[in-house]
């Protein structure tokens, strides 16, 4: 056995860690919830995809603005055209850390409070946000975050027209729920 | 003069409420822009995202044809369930929601079948493998 042939599994072990310490999902839910006296408006996304690297805390996640559902075919051509202007913004992500956790607590079952930190680009303007969420961990190591935070259209460059102004909350009510799967 | 407004206003309203409480419609409902593999498909939003966001997406409402062998089944929060169709690429696939009444129950991993869905784009970014999402999704014969 010659020296790179010797050497070589030990070169390779960090690149194994890293990849037994990503976490994703491909179905990850995304809701809002905009309450006023004249209207709520609620939409739903489980088209989510997210990954976590437990290690490093890194955490980002995407997720396309059409894929939001509606109830009211009427209120999602709105969302789409009028305010996200979906076919420009295709896409809204997320790229942060998430601390508060780390390999002890993934490997006992236990519900963790945890912050996040980073950036929100939606409808093509970033901007930074820091909340706190729980991550969760069963008996049988499936690993659930969550987290609910306000977004302020306004921070995102999103202009509701004075006549509808009323009917939109000026805070909307974002929660995410993933489950996560090792990669 | 009176009835004719009253009827004006009637019709007026009919379609308000109507417009209303119209539902969105399924890819059933929709004219397909093409007919390709899960396969296909994928590797035009691989080569060229913004290209096949324009071709697939669109601004119209439109809908694609796909063929390909289901990879995995997964059903989400009891509402939904999520065909990924088999794209030879272990971090990608074509993802395919379809409302839990609409998902064939005969369906199961392995076996090639054809549906029609509404595109909504390709997920990857960054250090996140995308899939391209399909939505609204039909089985088709």
């Amino acid at each position: 056995m010659n020296l790179r042939t010797k050497f070589l599994p030990l070169f390779l072990i960090p690149l194994a860690l890293t990849a037994q310490d990503r976490y994703m999902t491909r179905t990850g839910h995304v809701e809002f919830h905009s309450s006023t006296p004249l209207e709520d408006i609620d939409a739903e996304n489980d088209k989510v995809t997210s990954v976590w690297d437990a290690a490093s805390g890194a955490l980002e996640f995407s997720m396309l603005i059409k894929a939001f559902a509606f109830e009211k075919a009427l209120m999602q051509e709105h969302f789409n055209e009028d305010y996200m202007e979906s076919t420009t913004f295709p896409k809204a992500t997320f790229k942060g850390k998430l601390s508060g956790i780390g390999a002890d607590e993934l490997a006992k079952a236990g519900t963790y409070i945890v912050s996040v930190e980073g950036t929100i680009t939606l409808h093509g303007v970033e901007k930074s946000v820091k909340t706190e969420g729980t991550v969760t961990v069963d008996a049988h190591g499936a690993i659930q975050a969550t987290s609910t935070f306000p977004i302020r259209p306004e921070d995102h460059g999103i202009r509701i027209p004075g006549l509808v102004r009323t009917k939109i909350a000026e805070a909307i009510e974002v929660k995410v729920r993933m489950d996560y799967r090792k990669m | 003069m009176i009835v004719g407004g009253v009827l004006v206003t009637a019709a007026a309203t009919t379609y308000g409420v109507r417009e209303y409480n119209r539902v969105p419609e399924t890819a059933a409902e929709r004219t397909e822009v093409a007919s390709l593999t899960a396969i296909e498909l994928l590797e035009e939003f691989l080569a060229n995202e913004q290209a096949a966001t324009t071709k697939y997406v669109g601004s119209k409402a439109q809908a694609v044809l796909v063929t390909g062998a289901i990879r995995a089944v997964d059903e989400v929060n009891g509402r939904v369930v999520t065909v990924v169709l088999e794209t030879g690429n272990p971090d990608a696939g074509v993802s395919c929601e379809f409302a839990l009444a609409d998902f064939p129950a005969d369906w199961r991993t392995g076996a090639t079948v054809r549906l029609k869905g509404i595109c909504q784009g390709y997920t990857g970014v960054g250090m996140i493998p995308g899939d391209v999402v399909l939505q609204r999704c039909v089985a088709m014969e």
